[in-house]
């Protein structure tokens, strides 16, 4: 039960990103790519997004025994 | 076109063979091969072919090709161009398959050894350079209360994440970690994920 409410949780979170996507385009504006392009547009938090990515490419490619 | 003689014959289908080579050289949409029609076919053929060529969509490419001076070779610039075209795309395929080879090999080091590290940090890092050396100009401004909702989802993300983290069974309490372990079973998935997470990695990096 715990893990199906879990689940869930992630999909409900994925529904909203899906209709916050939807919901921008029709503004014309806010999408999710507006939103990255202002993280990366400040120093720090670019640093910070470039590192992430490369730490969730090692975690997942690297730290991972898939044998 | 009922009255066509012998001779008219020959005529019209001489010209409909000319005109499908002044389509070969325009780019235009050739028309289909005439069909045999049994006896009394050349009439039938040279039919099909006048037929045919006189659609408007036949003529429109025709007319088209002709404005555009495609036909034209006499200049050089149209080869140049299409020699160019060739190079960068022949040049694209090649950085694919490299970047998909590099891939393959990249995903099947042994887990937790420095050469698998090496390998996925050193692309990373690539990736992230190129998209550095590539970055997009300034776009239409955007304002940041606008996207504030995405912050709000990733925060939300975040901490489901820590509270399945923090808590066990794994099973019961699956973490993204977890569920994507369980998706990239295979070699090829794991090999098709590293090739996006570098295409992601550089479109960061542009930005």
């Amino acid at each position: 039960m715990t893990r199906l409410i879990t689940l869930l949780g992630y999909v409900m979170l994925a529904a909203s990103a899906v209709g916050l996507e939807i919901a921008a385009r029709r503004r014309g504006s806010g999408s999710f790519s507006d939103a990255v392009t202002i993280v990366m547009g400040r120093s720090p938090a670019r640093l910070i997004l470039l590192a992430t990515w490369l730490w969730l490419g090692w975690h997942l490619f690297a730290r991972v025994d898939w044998r | 076109m009922e009255d066509l003689g012998p001779g008219r014959h020959r005529s019209v289908v001489k010209q409909a063979a000319e005109a499908d080579g002044s389509e070969r050289d325009t780019g235009c949409r050739m028309p289909s091969r005439p069909q045999h029609i049994g006896t009394g076919h050349e009439i039938g053929q040279a039919r099909q072919a006048v037929d045919r060529l006189s659609q408007p969509a036949v003529m429109e490419g025709l007319a088209v090709g002709a404005a555009e001076g495609k036909h034209s070779y006499q200049d050089g610039t149209e080869m140049d161009d299409d020699r160019a075209d060739l190079r960068a795309r022949i040049l694209r395929t090649a950085i694919v398959v490299l970047v998909v080879a590099y891939a393959w090999w990249a995903v099947a080091r042994p887990a937790f050894s420095s050469s698998a590290t090496l390998a996925v940090l050193t692309a990373g890092a690539a990736a992230v350079a190129l998209g550095a050396l590539d970055r997009r100009g300034p776009g239409r401004p955007v304002q940041a209360t606008k996207v504030a909702r995405w912050a709000l989802l990733a925060g939300a993300l975040g901490a489901w994440q820590l509270v399945a983290y923090l808590q066990q069974p794994r099973d019961d309490h699956p973490t993204l970690s977890s569920l994507t372990n369980a998706l990239l079973d295979s070699h090829a998935a794991r090999a098709v994920a590293f090739v996006l997470w570098l295409a992601a990695a550089r479109e960061l990096a542009r930005r």
